[in-house]
């Protein structure tokens, strides 16, 4: 009897309960039209992360001016881990949090870290997986095409 | 390129000159020190030292060293070297007898010649007393990805002591499904091992006497892996491997004797 | 009797939930990043280890690789 009772109890665990899904609030996305938005997806334990920000920085600082906002939505499970990693990368773009994945999962991540390009009338139009030092270059040219376009 | 007599020292002037001819600034000492610490950077090294005992029996003390570097291409290039030091006592694999026995050590070629006896007295498990070996092995691994979701490796290994040495290559490949939390992976190896024992490789089954000794020997070894990584929970993956290796050619130990006992 | 009830929760459990809702968000995998969570994390250690069974059961394997890890780029 009690082999049955522990058996339903491991049953129950694995199905398991999924959080119900709330609507996600994408408000703030939408304040951003007629900006190029770069929606870039990171978390503190992701390496290549770490070679990102810098990078998004010398964005930030040469793009800023033309209509670029770099929005990095931290997919981190504790929110210390995310906090101890900003404190070190002092990023110059604004974080927000996302824990419950509402956002990665709406965007589609299927990697990290995403990046996610969005032009001026709020469409995505490139979407990253992954970031290396090398492709760079290709993602800069795909910022000034879409700050181009009017 | 005109050597100038006169001031300055020769020598500074030969490292200015060929430093011109490289098209580089003159190396201080300074710099040399700044350049390796860049170099190294790249490098994660990690060490170990295993140390095994066994009561009475071998001990064993054994570094290790590897360096990995991560390739700007998301590949990764590692590098190990192993020192392995045995010594101790080791069964020389005859059996306890009432009577005493003597051994010579293994390389002997007569008992005369031999570098050191040893007996066993009645009643004791037969044990070489001076069993020691030195070995050194070292091994390189690349692995390229292929694309997001594929990875190629290719590695090598080799191993060295006086009277053993072996050679493996080997190439595996490696496969994501399910947003990376299944990763299936299939590998080959091919092992070449070659045996020159000291003294030469005693023909086996022979009297242990009269050291009827051969040459080298070699054997072969062909393997195959195949394994299945799978993400269960977000702290818990479990993983599957199978693997069938097939050795053929000289699979005995040659320095292990075999007593014959009459019933 | 037990054996087969245990077996069989399990074998359900596992055809229930089937291997591809098995895994993790590819953002929920923080522990998995960590060194000690990854298959080959421990490379050193494992390598002695071989050493060692190879040197006494005069066989290898069943180690593992690949797989795991953060699952970055």
């Amino acid at each position: 009897m009690r082999v049955i009772r522990v058996c339903l109890l491991v049953l129950l665990c694995l199905e398991g309960g999924s959080a119900v899904a709330r609507d996600p609030d994408f408000t703030e996305l939408s304040s951003l039209q007629g900006k190029v938005v770069y929606l870039d997806f990171w978390a503190s334990w992701c390496a290549p992360c770490r070679q990102s920000f810098p990078w998004m920085n010398e964005l930030q600082k040469q793009y800023a001016d033309r209509g670029l906002v770099i929005l990095a939505v931290n997919l981190d499970q504790d929110r210390l881990d995310a906090d101890k990693f900003v404190r070190r990368l002092a990023p110059a773009f604004p974080i927000r949090f996302d824990p419950d994945g509402d956002w990665a999962r709406h965007f589609g991540v299927h990697g990290m870290p995403t990046s996610v390009l969005v032009d001026r009338t709020g469409k995505p139009r490139f979407t990253h997986i992954g970031f290396r030092n090398a492709d760079a270059a290709q993602y800069e040219q795909q910022i000034q095409q879409l700050l181009a376009e009017r | 390129m005109q050597l100038e007599s006169g001031s300055g020292s020769l020598r500074g002037k030969l490292v200015a000159a060929s430093c011109a001819l490289l098209g580089s600034t003159p190396i201080t000492r300074a710099d040399v020190g700044d350049t390796l610490n860049r170099a190294l950077a790249d490098w994660q090294l990690d060490a170990a030292l295993a140390y095994y005992h066994e009561n009475g029996r071998i001990r064993a003390v054994e570094p290790v060293i590897e360096a990995e570097r991560d390739l700007a291409n998301g590949g990764q290039l590692d590098f190990n070297f192993t020192f392995d030091s045995l010594s101790g006592s080791s069964p020389n694999g005859a059996l306890t007898n009432r009577q005493v026995q003597t051994f010579a050590s293994p390389s002997a070629k007569s008992f005369a010649q031999a570098r050191h006896l040893y007996t066993v007295s009645s009643g004791n498990l037969p044990v070489d007393p001076n069993y020691s070996d030195a070995r050194a092995a070292g091994g390189a691994n690349w692995t390229m990805p292929l694309s997001r979701l594929m990875r190629a490796t290719v590695g090598g290994k080799f191993s060295y002591e006086d009277d053993f040495y072996s050679a493996t290559v080997s190439a595996g490949l490696e496969r994501d499904f399910n947003d990376k939390n299944t990763t299936v992976s299939v590998g080959v190896n091919s092992e070449n091992d070659f045996l020159q024992p000291i003294g030469g490789t005693p023909n086996p089954l022979s009297d242990y006497t009269l050291f009827e000794k051969g040459g080298h020997e070699k054997k072969h070894g062909v393997g195959i892996l195949a394994g299945v990584t799978q993400v269960m929970t977000r702290n818990w993956i479990t993983l599957a491997n199978v693997s069938v290796d097939r050795f053929s050619g000289y699979l005995n130990d040659p320095y292990k004797i075999v007593s014959v006992v009459a019933a | 009797m037990k054996l087969t009830i245990i077996s069989l929760c399990l074998l359900s459990a596992v055809l229930n939930t089937a291997c591809s809702s098995l895994g993790v968000e590819p953002w929920q995998r923080d522990l998995l990043a960590r060194r000690d969570m990854q298959p080959g994390g421990a490379r050193l250690d494992e390598a002695i280890d071989e050493h060692m069974y190879f040197s006494k059961e005069a066989s290898s394997g069943g180690r593992s690789f690949g797989g795991g890890g953060c699952g970055c780029n």
